[in-house]
């Protein structure tokens, strides 16, 4: 197991290496940014000396490299400074913003790579079938149709014209707060349901599709031969190709995940939900530099921490997978 | 002797983009009881799909059109699902060929075999552990290795494992389909001992399926000689001592002999017939050095030669003058030239 320790503490280095990476080209981003973030708030009646102090109080009159170094602490402290207008610490911000965000695709994550991973290998065990066409067919179409567009035609429907569920937001007014009162909650799970549903039809295609091929190659093993031979029900059968056809899917889900928790733009911006993807646009567009900033390295962290799970997972569950 | 395997006629076709493949085409043998059976012939001959079939692990595209595969009084063509599931590995069990990955890679040997025992067998934890260590000390691998997995095996081990793994539930046959390939040559001769012993200790009856003529020779009590999906002689040891059929003759010239180290070996020129659209007459016609006009026209029945050794040529009444002539290079390589 020394090898694997080794890899770990390699890997953690490599992680500390892009971290720092990232973290100076939004440095350098920013920076090049146009508009001065001092331009929010300085009004035009502002006399110089007030400009001045003004920067002095943001530590912007110091040298570059003071700010960099300065910047590069906050940011592994994660002190990302206060907002320029919400009155509360970016921290406590993106915190919220990332829960939020969990809360729309954490349950369309599990449903998808559930609901998928058993789609996908019984199509492709069942190769030629009635059920294995329409599957493919299905899926290749969910998979090209934009969210966006599946969205609002969700809303139309389901909100607008029968009203059946609520057009928006995670929970009605005067909703419950806390996350496990939400969770518990009836009204989270009913406005959930559409966006849930959209992301679901997207994301469940992946898993469907990957799962589908990996059964196809597992299917033309030798292995499968001999289990057969060895008198095992099909349903043992099956449970081992499966189990054989998983071990692409744990990369691909890492991924997945990772593209989830930064791709939600437009959805959370169709159904109102104040995740982490609608908060960077706004930020964007208010210049709201520190928010702007913190959410895009909340991001890039998520991605590679859900990357580093998948190569230590890799090695659990395949055990041709050495460390040395 | 009571027979353990009786195939009889068998006829297997495979759907292939051409056409219908017939591989195997009305083959019949036995297997009697504690016998160890050979079935020779070179890649694509159907061999390897007997076994298969008899195993009930043909591909998708292949069926069995005709013909019985009786096991102990039972057709392994016309079985139950059920009943298949139950006579598999707990009496008929199968040494696959070593280049082939017989053991899932995602699961411990000892997982494996195991789940072979349970699949079969109500017994205690303890009393499987047991069995699994006996059968390891048995082909000489130790017991300390049953937790790996199957990629930290060489190829050898692999395949010593595999035998452990097909006597795990003391089956009546075990059919070793080319058991050998891709083993180098002492690995080979050590896979085939391990057979050889476990067919004399505990009396295994066995069917042994290989291209390699030296091989069958030197293991087997009898032998069935194939060639595109006939059987072109079958016997004891007199067919590969004396053959009766041009194609058994070319065979034995192309191994070395043991006793004859000096020997040239000679190889047959050409290729197998295309089974989709199968020549008339004689099968090994275009490419046998004594082939008359008659062989391209009427199949030769098998006939018997001596008790209990039959072959299917129609020039038997010369077969002392064919052995004499197949000894000589130049008689194969007219041949050779022939096919050209």
């Amino acid at each position: 197991m020394t090898g694997f320790r080794r890899y770990v503490v390699r890997r953690l280095l490599l992680l500390a290496f892009v971290v720092w990476c990232i973290l100076s080209i939004m440095f350098v981003l920013f920076q090049l940014l146009p508009g001065d973030p001092t331009a929010i708030f300085v009004d035009d009646n502002f006399s110089p000396e007030m400009i001045d102090r003004q920067k002095q109080l943001w530590g912007l009159n110091d040298p570059l490299w003071v700010q960099y170094l300065r910047y590069v602490g906050n940011m592994l402290t994660f002190d990302f400074g206060n907002s320029f207008f919400q009155i509360e610490p970016v921290a406590h911000i993106m915190a919220d913003k990332v829960q939020n965000t969990c809360l729309m695709i954490v349950p369309a994550l599990i449903v998808s790579v559930v609901l998928g991973t058993l789609i996908g290998a019984v199509a492709g065990w069942r190769r030629g079938s009635a059920f294995e066409q329409a599957t493919v067919a299905t899926s290749l179409f969910l998979h090209s149709v934009p969210s966006f567009f599946v969205g609002i035609l969700a809303l139309m429907i389901f909100a607008y014209q029968l009203r059946w569920l609520p057009s928006g937001g995670m929970v009605g007014l005067g909703g419950p707060e806390g996350l496990w009162e939400m969770i518990a909650s009836r009204d989270y799970w009913v406005h959930l349901l559409l966006p849930g549903l959209v992301l679901v039809s997207r994301e469940i295609t992946g898993p469907i599709l990957l799962l589908r091929s990996s059964m196809l190659e597992v299917k033309g093993s030798d292995f499968l031969d001999i289990l057969r031979a060895k008198g095992l029900s099909e349903h043992r059968i099956i449970t081992h190709a499966t189990r054989n056809a998983l071990l692409p899917l744990v990369t691909y889900v890492a991924v997945m995940t990772g593209l989830l928790f930064q791709g939600q733009v437009l959805l959370e911006i169709i159904f109102a939900w104040p995740g982490i993807g609608r908060e960077l646009v706004q930020a964007l567009n208010d210049l709201d530099y520190p928010v702007a900033q913190a959410a895009l390295y909340v991001m890039a962290l998520v991605t590679l921490l859900l990357n580093l799970v998948a190569d230590l997972l890799y090695g659990v569950i395949d055990p041709r997978v050495t460390y040395d | 002797m009571a027979g353990v395997l009786d195939v009889a006629d068998l006829e297997i076709t495979y759907r292939t983009a051409r056409g219908a493949a017939k591989a195997v085409a009305g083959v019949s043998f036995r297997i009697a009881t504690g016998e160890y059976l050979g079935l020779v012939g070179e890649s694509g001959c159907g061999k390897s799909t007997i076994a298969k079939a008899i195993l009930g692990i043909l591909p998708a595209n292949g069926r069995v059109t005709g013909g019985r595969i009786d096991f102990e009084g039972t057709d392994l063509v016309r079985v139950a699902p059920a009943e298949l599931r139950r006579l598999r590995w707990s009496r008929l069990a199968l040494v696959p060929q070593s280049a082939m990955n017989g053991f899932d890679p995602v699961y411990t040997i000892a997982q494996q075999m195991d789940e072979a025992i349970r699949a079969h067998a109500a017994l205690p934890a303890e009393a499987r552990e047991a069995r699994l260590r006996e059968l390891f000390a048995m082909v000489g691998l130790d017991a300390s290795r049953l937790a790996d997995f199957p990629h930290q095996f060489s190829g050898g081990m692999r395949q010593r494992a595999m035998i452990a793994m097909a006597m795990v539930l003391d089956p009546t046959l075990v059919v070793a389909d080319e058991p050998t390939t891709g083993l180098d040559v002492i690995v080979q001769d050590q896979i085939l001992a391990r057979i050889k012993e476990i067919h004399d200790r505990l009396g295994k009856t066995m069917l042994l399926i290989t291209h390699d003529m030296a091989v069958v020779a030197e293991n087997c009590d009898r032998i069935v000689v194939m060639y595109a999906g006939k059987v072109m002689e079958h016997g004891g040891e007199a067919v590969f001592q004396a053959p009766w059929h041009p194609y058994t003759l070319g065979l034995c010239n192309a191994f070395p002999d043991i006793d004859d180290g000096d020997r040239e070996l000679i190889s047959i020129a050409g290729a197998p017939p295309d089974l989709v659209d199968p020549p008339a007459g004689c099968r090994f016609a275009a490419r046998c050095p004594f082939a008359t006009a008659r062989c391209r026209e009427a199949e030769p029945p098998l006939v018997e030669v001596a008790p209990g050794h039959v072959a299917a040529c129609h020039h038997l009444d010369r077969v002392d003058a064919m052995r004499e002539r197949a000894r000589d290079p130049a008689t194969w390589l007219a041949a050779a030239a022939a096919v050209r």
